[in-house]
């Protein structure tokens, strides 16, 4: 591909990050205000992604909705960055837990992600919280899989050797040398999670688990909409569509940074 | 081969021991208290102590683990409390839709995936390259259920060329079923084609990367055979693994595109009961589909041996 790509995804994520950062600020209704006697308006200079089905602002419910999706989605990361890396690592580093943690995380992913995100916020009561933590248990042990198999790989080079030759510690060489070396593919997994969490967070709302109405949410708004599509198709093309931009600019990042990262692997 | 297949089988064990602890946890370690929720508020005390014996919520933790784990390995998954039927009866009155389902969405994704990721390999760079690229990109950011309400406004309520929603199984209309399998079928069958395209390209570029491959471009053999013999059937491990792998998005998306589509399947049952709290049925269905997961992992496991003569003498 082209470096003219190169800038493309940067931009599009530059642009949502900078849109839902600043979006409710530009975005004066009030995603919640019902006004009856507009509903169903096609998108115009006064709204410009139209109204719903209760009259209220479809731009304005896009733009937080979105907000919250990236909220969800940063959170959701954290964690999995936070637990998953240190589990991986130190599975990677100490080989005699090893096996029995794997062996755990092997059993948690054999239930399919989303089923166990939707059955965890469904149990644990829909909320926020309960969505971020039920999405990042859902993720934890694939990135826990993915820092293992790095520290692993960075262990076996000669300079770990040659660090330990100079007499560093254990948990000294871990945290200075092998660790950070071992970063680049947490991090191209992290933008590919980033994405899952906000098609997940969707999901959830979709089916009713997630963010509950009347506050926004790309997923919630789509499911809303569903019975409106011939007679109002903004009603799912804008949030959708947002939704779609978003999660393709991340999954984009992660193809280019990992080819950026990795320069062993060709393709 | 048969140590391989025996050592295959008891690395299974660990698994399922774990999917079951995690199942039975979900769905018992959860604040509030499911009696309540389940007897309504208008519940008197002795109501509610009588519903918590009759679930036998009144024993302590580890006891209730050991007393479900006896059942579920009877093939016990406890009753439904809204259905007034075993959880097991349920699933396997619902398995039929969802079998099909999966199975064509999944037929769908390979068909269309596994050459269109080959061909982007074998054209590395090229237009074909990009387009394939572009087009699983775009597959795997759309969500299943935003595919499936657009697949059904333009193809079921713009055109009407296809049922909007429902279900009909073969034994009641015949192949007149096929009509309304083909917009969930499409949607799941888009999704596993987004899937399988991205990792059968990198799977075979690894493989037209490695020296062999040259060696024998080098010797003269011919490009088409060079393919057939030497890279697919170096990259039908990976590919095979890929597919597996993609059987977690496949059984995810038959529990969205079944509720979308109202399919009367297990994916629809696992939802619905997700909606009521109906603890027995939501432990039921996600053990059921992480079961499945790991057999069909597990069956995969197995079948390397056929692809990979290295495996057999071990």
């Amino acid at each position: 591909m082209t470096r003219n790509t190169n800038k493309i995804e940067f931009l599009l994520l530059s642009f949502i990050l900078l849109f839902m950062l600043f979006a409710p600020f530009l975005a004066d209704q009030n995603p919640r205000d019902i006004a009856p006697q507009k509903r169903l308006q096609p998108p115009s200079s006064q709204h410009w992604m139209g109204t719903d089905e209760f009259g209220r602002d479809v731009f304005s419910r896009t733009a937080h909705g979105g907000r919250t999706s990236l909220l969800i989605g940063l959170a959701v990361i954290s964690i999995t960055i936070l637990v998953g890396t240190s589990v991986g690592a130190l599975c990677g580093w100490n080989r005699s837990i090893d096996p029995y943690i794997m062996r755990i995380f092997d059993g948690w992913m054999a239930f399919p992600e989303i089923i166990l995100a939707i059955s965890l916020a469904a149990v644990w009561g829909a909320g926020q919280y309960v969505i971020i933590f039920a999405i990042a248990f859902a993720y934890t042990p694939r990135m826990a899989r993915v820092a293992r198999g790095a520290v692993l790989n960075v262990k076996s080079r000669d300079f770990v050797e040659a660090v330990r030759a100079l007499g560093a510690k254990d948990l000294y060489a871990l945290l200075r040398h092998v660790l950070p070396n071992s970063l680049a593919p947490v991090v191209v997994q992290a933008t590919y999670m980033f994405a899952a969490a906000i098609l997940a967070e969707a999901a959830l709302s979709f089916l009713g688990v997630g963010i509950q109405p009347p506050a926004p949410s790309w997923g919630g708004m789509i499911s809303e909409a569903r019975d409106y599509i011939p007679v109002a198709p903004w009603l799912v093309l804008f949030p959708g569509g947002a939704m779609f931009i978003a999660v393709l600019a991340l999954n984009l990042m992660g193809d280019k940074l990992q080819d950026w990262l990795d320069p062993y692997q060709e393709g | 081969m048969g140590q391989y297949v025996l050592k295959r089988l008891l690395a299974a064990i660990p698994v399922l021991a774990v999917v079951a602890v995690t199942a039975f946890f979900i769905t018992n370690v959860t604040p509030g208290d499911p009696v309540r929720l389940i007897v309504g508020d208008f519940a008197t005390e002795a109501e509610v102590a009588q519903m918590r014996a009759k679930l036998g919520l009144d024993q302590p933790l580890p006891i209730r683990f050991g007393l479900w784990l006896q059942r579920v390995v009877r093939g016990d998954l406890g009753t439904s409390l809204f259905l007034q039927m075993p959880v097991t009866h349920a699933l396997v009155q619902r398995l039929e839709p969802t079998i099909l389902l999966a199975l064509s969405g999944q037929f769908l994704g390979v068909l269309l995936g596994i050459p269109l990721g080959t061909a982007a390999a074998m054209h590395h760079r090229k237009l074909i390259d990009a387009g394939a690229i572009v087009a699983s990109l775009a597959g795997i950011s759309i969500p299943s259920f935003l595919m499936a309400t657009l697949l059904v406004s333009v193809f079921g309520v713009q055109m009407g060329w296809f049922p909007v929603a429902g279900y009909r199984s073969f034994s009641e209309v015949g192949f007149g079923a096929v009509y309304y399998l083909v917009l969930p079928a499409l949607t799941l069958g888009l999704m596993q084609m987004a899937i399988l395209a991205r990792m059968t390209r990198s799977a075979v570029l690894e493989v037209l990367h490695q020296d062999f491959v040259r060696t024998a471009r080098a010797k003269g053999v011919p490009r088409t055979s060079v393919m057939l013999k030497h890279v697919l059937r170096n990259a039908a491990v990976p590919i095979v693994t890929v597919f597996g792998l993609s059987f977690a998005a496949l059984l995810g998306g038959t529990w969205i595109v079944e509720s979308v589509f109202a399919i009367p399947g297990t994916g629809s049952l696992a939802v619905t009961a997700i909606l009521r709290r109906d603890y027995p049925v939501i432990q039921g269905t996600i053990l059921f589909a992480a079961g499945i997961y790991v057999f069909i992992n597990l069956i995969i496991d197995i079948s390397y041996a056929a692809f990979d003569p290295r495996l057999r003498d071990r």
